[in-house]
C-alpha cells in the first residue's frame, strides 16, 4: 500500500476518523465511557499499523513481532540484571538476533554469490544459485530502531517501556514503517504518553508537508525516472552529454524520491499528533562532504554516528583510527542500502571523501562566503560520482558512466522533449533549493494569508495528482 | 504559546483547510465540466479520432456501422465499399466504420447522436449486438463512466454502475476528473509542448523523425492500427481463455434490460427520426463463446430482438455461428482473414439487398451532402 495510492487514503480516511473520533465515540456509551480513550486509540493505531504491513504481506508481521518481542524482553531484563557480563551477554543477543534475522533476510544470496564467484576465482567450477527469500519490508529500518531501543537501554539513557503496545507502536507506526525516518526512542516513546487533542493548525501542517512530499515524489522524482531509467539501462550506447543529465537527473530524483516520502511520513504523522524527525536538509547545498551529511537522510546518518562511528572509537584515538572509523561506518552504511558490491564502494567511496576531507589541510580563505559557490558545486559533483555507483546495476555499467562522463563519447542522444524536461526539472529544483537557503519559509507560511495558502496547496496537489504516473512507481528506498 | 495566540493559529489553519478543499473542489468540478463539454476528446480520444475520420468523408456515409472492437476486426469497409461498388454500379458509395474499442449499445448510441447531429445521414446503420452487450448488468460501464457519460446523463445509468459495481468509479470520475484523465491530459499537454518546441528549434536542425501516431485517412476511416486487438494477426490462445472467463462472468444472472436496452430503444428512435434504415446484426462469435450462451440466455436474446424488429421496423440477421473457429484470433475477435469472410457473406447476403432495395424504393432525396424526407 503506497501513500500515493487510492487504497492507501481510503485506509488513512479511516484510521484518521476513528482515530480523533474514538474519545466521543466511547463517552457516548454508557459502559465504555470510563474507558481509557488515550490507550485504546494507541491500540488502534497498533491495529492500523499491522493491518498496513499486512497488506503487503501478511505472515511476515510475525518477524517484527518476534523481533520486537525479543527486544522488549531483554530491555525489561536489563533493568533488572546488574552484572556487567551478563548485561553484556543481553545487549549482544539482542543486537546478534536483530542483525541475524537482517543478515538473513537481506546478505544470504549476496554471501552466497560472493563466495561462489571467490571460490570460482580459484579453479571451482560452482554455479551460482540464488535462494527464493523474500527481503521483508522495512526490515533495514526496523532493525535499526530496535538496536538504538536496546542499546538505549544498555547505556542507561532511557527506561524499558513496560507497555508492549507502546513498543510495538514505536516499531511498527505505519508513517514510518516502511522506509523512516529511523525513529529515536527518546523521541517518539514520550510522545505515545501524551493525550492526543485535535489542532486544525496542526492538521493543515501535516496536510501541507504530505502535499509537498507528493508533489516531489509524483511530479518530480517519477517523471525524472522516465529519463534516467533507459540510460542506466544502456549507458554504453548514450552519449556523454546524455550520461550527464541522467547522473544529475538521477540526484534530484533519489532526493525527491526519499526525501519525498519523509515528507510523507512526517506530515501523516503530524495529522495524528506525532512529531517524526526532520531527514533531509537542502543536501544539495551541503559546502562539503561532511556537511552533506548533517543534511543528507539525517535519522540514518546520525543513527551511524551515535550506534556505529562513536562505538568503535570515533575520533578519540588519533587520526588512522578516525580514518578507519569513518571508512567502516561508511562502508557498513553502503551494505545497509543493498546486498551488492555497488553499494559497498558507493559507502567506500563516502567513507574515503570523509577522510580525505580530514585528512587535507583546506586554507582557511576558501571558507569565505564568495567560495561557497564553488565548494557546493563541488561538493555535489563528488556526490554525483558517488550515485553513479549507488544507480549502476554492475562495476561495467558504473564504468562506462564514469567514462562517458570524463571524456566526451558520442552516442545515443536523449529525446529533445524529454531533455528539455531533464533540465527544466534541473532548474526547478535548484531555484527551489535557492529560494529554501534564502527565505525563512516557515514565516512566510505564517505570513501568508489563509486564502493564498490554502489555494497554493490546492494547486500543489492538484499538479501532483494530474502529473502522477499511471503505473505509480514504488520508492527507491522500499528496497532498502 | 499562549491560549489566545494557540486559537488564533487554529482558526488560521482551519481557514487554509477550507481554502485548499475549496479550490480543490471547485477545480476538479470546473475541469470536469470542461472535459465533458468543451474537449470531450481527452476522455474519449478513440471516439474522436472516429469523429475526425468522420468529417472528412467527402460527404455523408451511405452505409456506416456501430459497435465494438469485434465488428472494428469483422467490418472490413474498403471490402465492403468495393463489393457494394461493383455490384450496385455505385462508384460514389461510402461505407463507414465507426465501430470502437470496448464499445457497446451506450457507446453506439452516443457515436450516432454527435453523427446526426454534425448532419450525417446513413441510409443503413449496422449495428453489432450480442447478448451480453444487452444485459441488465453491462461490464463496460466503468468505460462509460470514464468515456462519454455526462452529469446530465448519470441519473438515468446509475442502476446499471451500481449493478455493476462501478459506484465508486463514478464517484471518482465525477469528483477528480483531472487525476482520472491525467494520462491523456498529460499526453496532450506534451504534444503541445513538443509542437512548441519544434516551432522555436525548427531552424536549428531537423529532428530524429518520429513514429506519426494513427490518424484518419479519408478512404480508409478508423485506422486499423487503432484497435489494438488487430495488431497482432495470429490465434491467441491466452486471450481465448480471458475472454471466456470474462464472458461468462458478465453472462451470469443473465436478463435483458439496463442501460444498455435503453440505449438500443433511443438509438432505434432516433434512426427512425432521421430515416435511417437499420439492420441489428449477431457478430460472429467462436463455439467456445457461444457454448456459454445457455437455453435461458438464448431465448431471452433472440425473443428480445424479434420483440425490437416488430416494435422499430428494423431486421435481425444472426452471424453468430457463421465463421468457423480459426478464423477468429479469440474467442470473438475476427483474424483478417475472418474480418473479409465475414465481410463478404454481411455484403452479399444482407447489405446489397439492402441497399438495392433501398435504391428501388429511394425513400429519400439527397440535398448537398444530407439526406431529407
Amino acid at each position: 500500500m503506497l501513500f500515493p495510492t487510492f487504497k492507501f487514503f481510503v485506509f488513512f480516511c479511516i484510521v484518521f476518523a476513528v482515530y480523533w473520533a474514538l474519545p466521543a465515540m466511547l463517552r457516548r456509551l454508557p459502559w465504555t465511557a470510563r474507558w481509557p480513550a488515550h490507550r485504546l486509540r494507541m491500540a488502534w493505531l497498533l491495529i492500523a499499523s499491522c493491518y498496513f504491513y499486512m497488506s503487503w504481506n501478511p505472515l511476515l508481521i510475525l518477524l517484527i513481532l518476534f523481533s520486537a518481542s525479543v527486544d522488549y524482553v531483554t530491555a525489561i531484563l536489563l533493568q533488572h540484571v546488574t552484572t556487567l557480563w551478563k548485561r553484556r551477554a543481553l545487549l549482544v543477543g539482542s543486537i546478534a538476533t536483530n542483525l541475524g534475522l537482517l543478515a538473513f533476510f537481506k546478505y544470504t544470496n549476496f554471501l552466497v554469490g560472493s563466495a561462489i564467484s571467490s571460490l570460482n576465482l580459484f579453479g571451482f567450477r560452482n554455479d551460482p544459485f540464488i535462494l527464493d527469500i523474500i527481503l521483508p519490508l522495512g526490515i533495514s529500518f526496523y532493525t535499526f530502531e530496535t538496536i538504538s531501543y536496546i542499546v538505549d537501554v544498555y547505556q542507561g539513557k532511557i527506561k524499558p517501556v513496560r507497555n508492549l503496545l507502546d513498543y510495538a507502536l514505536y516499531i511498527m507506526f505505519f508513517p514510518h514503517l516502511v522506509a523512516g525516518p529511523i525513529v529515536r526512542p527518546r523521541e517518539f516513546l514520550p510522545q505515545l504518553q501524551q493525550e492526543k487533542r485535535w489542532n486544525w493548525d496542526r492538521l493543515q501542517l501535516g496536510l501541507q508537508y504530505f502535499v509537498i512530499g507528493l508533489f516531489k515524489k509524483a511530479v518530480i522524482a517519477d517523471q525524472l525516472a522516465t529519463l534516467v531509467d533507459p540510460v542506466f539501462a544502456r549507458p554504453a550506447s548514450f552519449a556523454s552529454s546524455s550520461i550527464w543529465l541522467a547522473v544529475l537527473c538521477y540526484a534530484v530524483q533519489i532526493y525527491c524520491d526519499f526525501s519525498g516520502y519523509s515528507d510523507m511520513a512526517v506530515g501523516l504523522a503530524h495529522t495524528l499528533g506525532f512529531k517524526l524527525p526532520r531527514n533531509f536538509n537542502l543536501p544539495y547545498f551541503a559546502d562539503s562532504i561532511t556537511d552533506f551529511w548533517r543534511r543528507w537522510h539525517i535519522s540514518l546518518s546520525s543513527w551511524l554516528r551515535d550506534y556505529l562511528y562513536i562505538p568503535l572509537g570515533g575520533n578519540r584515538h588519533g587520526e588512522l583510527a578516525t580514518y578507519r572509523n569513518l571508512l567502516l561506518t561508511m562502508l557498513l552504511g553502503g551494505l545497509w542500502h543493498g546486498a551488492s558490491w555497488t553499494f559497498v564502494a558507493w559507502g567506500l567511496y563516502h567513507g574515503l571523501l570523509l577522510s580525505l576531507h580530514r585528512a587535507i589541510p583546506w586554507p582557511r580563505w576558501l571558507g569565505h562566503a564568495a567560495f561557497k559557490p564553488v565548494m557546493v558545486a563541488g561538493t555535489f559533483l563528488a556526490v554525483c560520482v558517488g550515485w553513479v555507483f549507488f544507480r549502476a546495476q554492475t562495476f561495467a555499467d558504473a564504468s562506462v558512466i564514469l567514462q562517458r562522463m570524463a571524456w566526451s563519447t558520442g552516442g545515443k542522444s536523449i529525446d529533445q522533449t524529454a531533455f528539455t524536461f531533464g533540465a527544466a526539472g534541473l532548474l526547478f529544483m535548484f531555484l527551489c533549493y535557492l529560494i529554501a537557503s534564502f527565505i525563512d519559509l516557515k514565516r512566510v507560511e505564517r505570513w501568508l494569508p489563509a486564502p493564498v495558502l490554502g489555494t497554493s496547496m490546492a494547486i500543489v496537489f492538484l499538479l501532483a495528482q494530474v502529473l502522477m504516473p499511471e503505473d505509480g512507481k514504488a520508492f527507491i528506498y522500499f528496497q532498502f | 504559546m499562549p491560549a489566545e495566540r494557540r486559537q488564533a493559529n487554529a482558526r488560521r489553519g482551519l481557514r487554509t483547510l477550507l481554502w485548499a478543499l475549496g479550490a480543490f473542489t471547485a477545480t476538479q468540478l470546473l475541469g470536469g465540466l470542461l472535459l465533458d463539454y468543451v474537449w470531450p476528446g481527452i476522455r474519449f480520444p478513440t471516439a474522436e479520432l472516429t469523429f475526425k475520420a468522420l468529417a472528412r468523408q467527402p460527404r455523408s456515409p451511405d452505409i456506416m456501422c456501430v459497435g465494438s472492437s469485434r465488428f472494428g476486426a469483422g467490418f472490413v469497409q474498403e471490402h465492403i465499399r468495393d463489393q457494394l461498388r461493383a455490384a450496385s454500379g455505385d462508384s460514389d458509395l461510402i461505407v463507414f466504420n465507426a465501430a470502437i474499442e470496448a464499445g457497446d449499445l451506450i457507446t453506439a448510441r452516443y457515436v450516432m447522436d454527435h453523427a446526426f447531429d454534425q448532419g450525417v445521414r446513413p441510409r443503413i446503420l449496422v449495428v453489432e449486438v450480442s447478448p451480453e452487450t444487452l444485459a441488465r448488468r453491462s461490464e463496460w460501464m466503468g468505460q462509460h463512466v470514464l468515456r462519454q457519460l455526462t452529469w446530465e446523463e448519470i441519473p438515468e445509468h446509475l442502476g446499471s454502475m451500481y449493478r455493476s459495481d462501478n459506484l465508486l468509479r463514478l464517484v471518482s470520475a465525477r469528483l477528480l476528473p483531472l487525476h482520472m484523465h491525467r494520462r491523456q491530459i498529460c499526453l496532450r499537454i506534451k504534444d503541445a509542448a513538443e509542437h512548441e518546441l519544434n516551432v522555436l528549434t525548427r531552424t536549428a536542425k531537423p529532428g530524429k523523425p518520429r513514429k506519426p501516431r494513427p490518424t484518419a485517412t479519408p478512404d480508409q476511416g478508423v485506422p486499423w492500427e487503432v484497435f489494438k486487438e488487430m495488431r497482432d494477426d495470429r490465434h491467441d490462445p491466452e486471450r481465448l481463455r480471458i475472454g471466456l472467463a470474462a464472458i461468462k462472468r458478465w453472462l451470469s444472472n443473465y436478463r435483458v434490460g439496463g442501460s444498455a436496452n435503453r440505449a438500443l430503444e433511443g438509438l432505434l428512435a432516433r434512426c427512425r427520426q432521421e430515416g435511417c434504415q437499420v439492420i441489428l446484426v449477431g457478430v460472429p462469435l467462436a463455439q467456445g463463446h457461444r457454448a456459454l450462451y445457455t437455453p435461458a440466455i438464448e431465448q431471452a436474446f433472440v425473443g428480445h430482438m424479434t420483440d425490437v424488429c416488430r416494435r422499430h421496423g428494423c431486421r435481425f440477421v444472426d452471424y453468430r455461428a457463421r465463421i468457423p473457429d480459426e478464423m477468429f484470433r479469440d474467442n470473438h475477435h475476427l483474424r483478417r482473414c475472418g474480418g473479409e469472410e465475414f465481410s463478404r457473406l454481411l455484403t452479399q447476403e444482407v447489405l446489397l439487398p439492402a441497399w438495392m432495395e433501398r435504391q428501388e424504393t429511394m425513400p429519400f432525396a439527397v440535398v448537398s451532402g444530407r439526406t431529407a424526407d
